[in-house]
């Protein structure tokens, strides 16, 4: 859970905010022009001339104070984290560094870092090029329409890596108890290059709960219109928003597009996200902290008995069917029912370690309960180059000591017997 | 009495909103004629960019003259490969352009509809620098924007240059924009300027959001209504 000040220090990528948690416009000095004006939240986001690498983010309206209390914790909220969740959060979103308020203690903006130049490329329209951020917006196209446009095509590899990078930062605020609810095309960028992510907008989450904001191709048909987004609103969102970015579809056939689809080396990914997008009941659905171990490769342990599914718009049911006997093998018994060559979907058993024919002796981890802390291994003492040839020069020499032992016991027996010969 | 149970039901449906670009290309604008192709350059390079744009709206550029050409069809930015120039002539007809209006919107709607998108009520973005040298053009408009009509537009109206500001009062539903005549050209690219806002907001907002400049960026949500 969330908890903590704000104070300075804070650090974004690799420059530190060196100011404190709270300051007002005149502690931060001179805006240049704003990069973008009217969206969102708010009214303009402006650098800052003397801070390369922040911004500031203007609200349309100034907020009471409450909402800098929430603000703070936010910005603190890191400090909390372990180093590794630290370390995704700085360099994968905009996380605000700063409250900037006014007279009364109102909240009209915050400080957040800018996005890293590696989140622009130049992207070529009608033979005009101009750099600009690749939102994962164009993650939903073919890659062949990015290529048209001279960004990178990422690939089945990359999609998946950018996706998982999502899932990472995801995690980290669903570990915080932080909902997010715009999960969208528009509020992350992703780097075509190194396929890493930055999310903006990190300064609107809440803790546990927050309003719901209606969008047609983002709702949730388990979390009402006007009532709150909650960290399972998040989980349905993340997994459309990773499912359209693996299947480079917009519509609902993203999820026959998981249903069908194959990803070698995240056999649990498709079983992950369909019961995310599809679990009947909301409380059901996997974590986003799954999702990313799914993408990662990693196993899936669904709960007993399996989730109820809601029906899918665009999906067949057969292909659902066997979606549910099949998971992430059902491209082939799709193709077969079809082709109608295909009598029934055919079991086979999650692995979720090990190959396809050797079964694994690791134990089964229950993902719903904290790991526990790994105590290093004390290392076992390693053979020393001298040790070693010691060990070789005593062998050595005792051979040499046996065999001539033998050649003089040889010899005196032939003589012996030679002199008693003779006599 | 029979209670009616709602399932919860997935509805991932794309929305979006066909975008009428219409532009007075008469003889009055070939003064402006390069500032006006430079600024559709801008709003198609814009929308181009961003896929969840192109694709909410769609677009349609109606130039007009003596006669309406229909210069593109409407279409998915992301379809159109070039935004073609403009070369200004003619009178300004205002009626035969409102006729066509109605008639693509009324193709369009039932062509987006059979796509499988949710088609919001259209918004036609009208600008004009001078009055209509037709005189029957008002029972036209009429028709474009009768009530009666399930799928009629919202009508966004921009005059710059001689634009007459009665006439200009008769040409819209929700909006309207009168440049002051000093500066023409800046009047031109701001207008434009403006639509973008709009269509940029919608898309965010997955409804038609007018950007009213005027009043200092204020926006103003409308109601979002679905088309049969």
């Amino acid at each position: 859970m969330m908890s903590g000040t704000a104070s300075g220090g804070r650090m974004s990528g690799n420059a530190a905010w060196p100011l404190p948690g709270v300051v007002t416009l005149a502690d931060i000095g001179a805006l240049g022009p704003a990069i973008s004006e009217n969206t969102g939240q708010s009214i303009a986001i402006q650098p800052l001339s003397g801070r390369p690498g922040f911004l500031a983010k203007i609200y349309r309206q100034p907020r009471p104070a409450q909402d800098g209390d929430r603000l703070d914790a936010l910005i603190a909220a890191p400090e909390t984290l372990s180093a590794a969740d630290r370390a995704i959060v700085r360099a994968a979103s905009s996380w605000p560094v700063a409250r900037i308020t006014r007279a009364g203690n109102a909240v009209v903006g915050c400080v957040i870092p800018a996005a890293p130049e590696r989140f622009k490329t130049e992207v070529t329209v009608g033979g005009v090029s101009a750099a600009q951020h690749v939102e994962v917006d164009w993650l939903a196209k073919p890659d062949e329409d990015l290529r048209q446009v001279g960004i990178a095509a990422p690939g089945p590899a990359g999609r998946v890596a950018v996706c998982r990078n999502l899932a990472e930062l995801a995690e980290v605020l669903e570990k915080l108890g932080l909902v997010y609810s715009d999960w969208s095309y528009s509020n992350a960028f992703w780097s075509p290059v190194d396929h890493s992510v930055f999310v903006i907008d990190i300064d609107g989450c809440q803790l546990g709960k927050m309003p719901n904001v209606h969008q047609p191709s983002w709702a949730d048909p388990l979390t009402p219109a006007g009532g709150d987004a909650d960290r399972y609103t998040d989980r349905f969102r993340v997994a459309l928003l990773v499912s359209r970015c693996l299947t480079a579809k917009r519509r609902a056939d993203a999820i026959g597009g998981i249903a069908t689809g194959t990803w070698p080396e995240q056999p649990a990914a498709p079983d992950v996200l369909l019961d995310m997008l599809l679990a009947a009941d909301r409380e059901r659905r996997p974590s986003i902290g799954q999702l990313r171990l799914a993408l990662a490769g990693g196993p899936y342990f669904r709960p007993a008995p399996r989730t109820p599914w809601l029906p899918a718009p665009g999906v067949s049911d057969a292909v659902l069917r066997a979606a549910r006997g099949e998971g992430p093998a059902v491209a082939e018994t799709a193709g077969a029912l079809a082709s109608g060559t295909a009598s029934a979907p055919r079991k086979v058993p999650l692995k979720p370690f090990g190959t396809a024919n050797q079964p694994s002796r690791k134990s089964v981890v229950d993902l719903s309960k904290p790991l526990p802390t790994l105590e290093p291994v004390a290392p076992a003492p390693a053979a020393t180059p001298t040790r070693g040839a010691r060990s070789r020069l005593r062998s050595l020499a005792l051979s040499v000591f046996v065999t001539v032992l033998t050649i003089v016991a040889v010899t005196l027996a032939v003589s012996l017997f030679n002199a008693l010969f003779e006599r | 009495m029979m209670s009616v149970s709602t399932e919860p039901a997935l509805d991932l449906g794309l929305t979006c909103l066909p975008t009428y670009l219409v532009i007075d290309a008469s003889s009055s604008m070939g003064p402006h004629q390069g500032v006006l192709n430079a600024t559709l350059e801008r709003v198609y390079q814009t929308l181009r960019r961003s896929p969840r744009v192109s694709e909410f709206a769609h677009i349609c550029l109606i130039a007009f003259s003596t006669d309406p050409h229909l210069v593109i069809p409407m279409s998915e930015v992301s379809q159109v490969p070039v935004m073609p120039e403009i070369v200004c002539a003619g009178a300004t007809e205002y009626g035969k352009v409102f006729e066509l209006l109605r008639q693509c919107i009324e193709n369009d709607v039932t062509t987006l509809r059979a796509g499988g998108w949710d088609v919001l009520r259209p918004a036609v973005f009208f600008l004009t620098d001078g009055a209509p040298t037709d005189r029957n053009w008002k029972a036209r408009f009429d028709a474009l924007v009768d009530p009666r009509w399930p799928r009629r537009p919202h009508v966004i109206s921009y005059g710059f240059g001689g634009a007459d500001p009665a006439v200009l009062k008769q040409v819209y539903t929700k909006l309207a924009f009168l440049a002051d005549g000093s500066d023409s050209e800046a009047a031109l690219s701001e207008a434009l300027s403006s639509m973008l806002n709009t269509l940029i907001n919608s898309a965010e907002n997955n409804q038609l959001t007018l950007v009213a400049q005027t009043t200092g960026f204020q926006t103003i949500a409308l109601d979002r209504e679905y088309m049969d």
